[in-house]
């Protein structure tokens, strides 16, 4: 029996129904082993035609509307759109509120890189830190429904500031969910950076240069993975990170652990 | 190099293309380009590349009206806390725009929006074909041109 | 012998029941919504509230599953690959419908890419209604779907009268 040897490269489609998937996307990466050597993208199925629906609608309908243009971040889409909006009309917003608005922003990026851990640990097999990172995300959860009455589209701004106050009990809860979410970070920073079997998954995969990073227009904790010193809230600060500075977190390696190293350093 | 700073070096480097460019500063922090040659496009990005003068934030499509005919393209480069907006002007039937994939990779994506969303024709796009819309959308139907109808969309909203 | 069979034929529907009822397997897939509903989903299955201790179990394909979670104002991307999954279901299956974008499209009603609820589509089973529904809804929501399988509760009259030895008689029928 002669057997050829096949060196074919293989295609492996995924999405836009897929369990890794909480967002329909179609890949279809073409792999040689476990090295992705080509990559295809199909885009298209979560647009929605927010653009054009915002044309339709007016002002204080579109803050909704924005809201939902993503669940998991969707306080900053309409802080965004509530700035611009103000800045438009020449308004200008008390400091208090937009240092709620910041503060609301904040518990949000902390929900939001805790629940990209626990995905991301679900993606590759660690299931228990996927729980576990899920778990203490119902702590935010908590702190962001105490303050604005939901767990995800809390709709804390007006057109002018925001309709939610912070008083002394939710302020003392809030410290205190802090401090317990602090100790859990740094658990959490200590397993990505020091369980073995999560390292072989993650060092040294998927590294982009800086150079890389800088021609392709990399922004966020993507970019600080990579040595790329870019922050928004550092170098344009708006709202109220004038008044409460931020520390930029880099990273030089600009791998997967850099990405995650990133992510938990910033909470 | 502070906002001032990194303005003023943007702001003498497009004056050097004096012909093809008006130059304004609506705000401190903005510098805004209307290029009114298409061909100098391509080299004064070339240009605020070379002075890392920011990166591509955005391709942003503007349509003007159906009176002045006129579709505007804004490129917006973010060096740190400013905004370099390049603006240019494309008729609305058959407008073309140089891609920027070459320089910039990033571009591609914003490119093809661009074409799908608008019209625009973008000359050296890599991959032309639909980024957002779907496989069936009727051909020379663009969503964002402000006299987009949604009733030439085909509404079979039958259950199966 | 009819009657044997009938006997066994209901012996066997109620396991089957008992089994769908206590086990079901559900299959998430999200027709372009902006991800909280999914979120909520996801939130429903981890420690604090647990789906799995109801013997639901999420599955990676369309053919395993009974349940399909659906979320999401189906664009027009999308609608051709809804059907294709509920088409790879098997009998019997159940569709809920998760959030107000489901039900009905929600905020992004009327925009052009949007085919406005899932009932426009394939046909639901429950709605489950919220901008994002709390998992505690979603909970509700199942356990609704999953209670309306089962038979409904026989209803039993009683009757009490006196009897001849002067006290109460109860008669149930």
């Amino acid at each position: 029996m002669v057997t050829d040897k096949i060196s074919e490269t293989f295609v492996v489609p995924i999405g836009p129904q897929h369990p890794a998937l909480k967002e329909p996307g179609h890949f279809q990466f073409t792999v040689d082993g476990e090295i992705v050597t080509k990559a295809f993208v199909r885009l298209g199925y979560a647009h929605r035609g927010i653009e054009k629906g915002a044309e339709g609608r007016n002002y204080v309908q579109n803050l909704y509307l924005m809201e939902r243009i993503c669940g998991i971040c969707s306080h900053i889409h309409a802080t965004a759109y509530a700035l611009a909006v103000e800045k438009l009309a020449g308004v200008e917003v008390p400091p208090r509120a937009q240092a709620i608005r910041v503060l609301v922003a904040e518990l949000e990026r902390i929900h939001s890189h805790f629940l990209w851990l626990g995905v991301a640990a679900h993606e590759a097999g660690f299931d228990t830190l996927f729980m576990y990172t899920w778990r203490d995300r119902e702590t935010v959860m908590d702190l962001l429904e105490s303050l604005t009455g939901n767990r995800v589209n809390y709709s804390v701004n007006v057109l002018g500031g925001v309709k939610c106050e912070v008083d002394e009990e939710q302020a003392s809860a809030i410290r205190r969910g802090l401090e317990f979410l602090e100790e859990r970070s740094r658990h959490y920073l200590n397993v990505v950076t020091s369980d073995a079997m999560f390292l072989q998954r993650m060092r040294g995969i998927g590294v982009m240069t800086r150079t890389q990073a800088e021609v392709m227009g990399a922004v966020g904790p993507t970019a600080r993975a990579s040595n790329v010193p870019r922050d928004i809230r550092v170098e344009a600060p708006y709202a109220a990170y004038k008044e409460y500075p931020i520390n930029m977190v880099l990273d030089t390696r600009g791998d997967l652990e850099a990405r995650f190293v990133v992510r938990k350093r910033t909470v | 190099m502070n906002t001032e700073e990194i303005l003023a070096i943007a702001s003498e480097l497009v004056k050097s293309w004096d012909w093809a460019t008006e130059v304004s500063r609506p705000t401190p922090k903005r510098l805004d380009v209307r290029v009114k040659e298409l061909k100098e496009l391509v080299p004064i990005i070339v240009g605020l590349r070379v002075k890392r003068l920011g990166y591509l934030a955005a391709i942003v499509g503007l349509d003007l009206g159906k009176e002045a005919n006129e579709l505007e393209v804004l490129y917006q480069f973010c060096p740190g806390d400013a905004v370099i907006t390049l603006r240019v002007r494309v008729p609305r039937e058959g407008g073309s725009v140089p891609s920027l994939c070459d320089i910039i990779p990033s571009a591609e994506s914003y490119e093809r929006e661009l074409r799908e969303m608008f019209g625009v024709e973008v000359i050296g796009l890599h991959t032309p074909e639909f980024l957002y819309l779907p496989e069936d959308w009727p051909v020379e139907v663009y969503p964002l041109q402000k006299d987009f109808d949604p009733g030439v969309l085909s509404t079979s909203r039958q259950r199966k | 012998m009819k009657h044997n069979d009938k006997l066994k034929k209901d012996i066997a529907h109620g396991l089957k029941t008992w089994a769908r009822v206590n086990s079901p397997w559900v299959l998430h897939f999200n027709t372009g919504s902006c991800n909280g509903c999914d979120i909520e989903i996801l939130a429903t299955l981890t420690p604090r509230y647990d789906l799995e201790r109801l013997g639901i179990k999420l599955q990676a394909s369309p053919r395993h599953a009974d349940v399909l979670l659906c979320t999401g104002p189906v664009t027009r991307q999308a609608r051709e690959r809804l059907v294709r999954v509920y088409e790879q279901m098997h009998e019997p299956k159940f569709v809920v419908a998760i959030g107000s974008c489901a039900l009905s499209g929600g905020a992004f009603r009327g925009c052009y890419n949007v085919m406005g609820g899932i009932d426009h589509v394939i046909p639901v089973n429950a709605y489950i209604p919220g901008c994002p529904p709390r998992p505690e809804a979603i909970i509700d929501g199942v356990v609704k779907l999953l209670s309306s399988l089962l038979p409904p509760a026989r209803e039993v009259q009683v009757e009490v009268s006196d009897n001849e030895r002067g006290g109460k008689e109860v008669t149930a029928s």
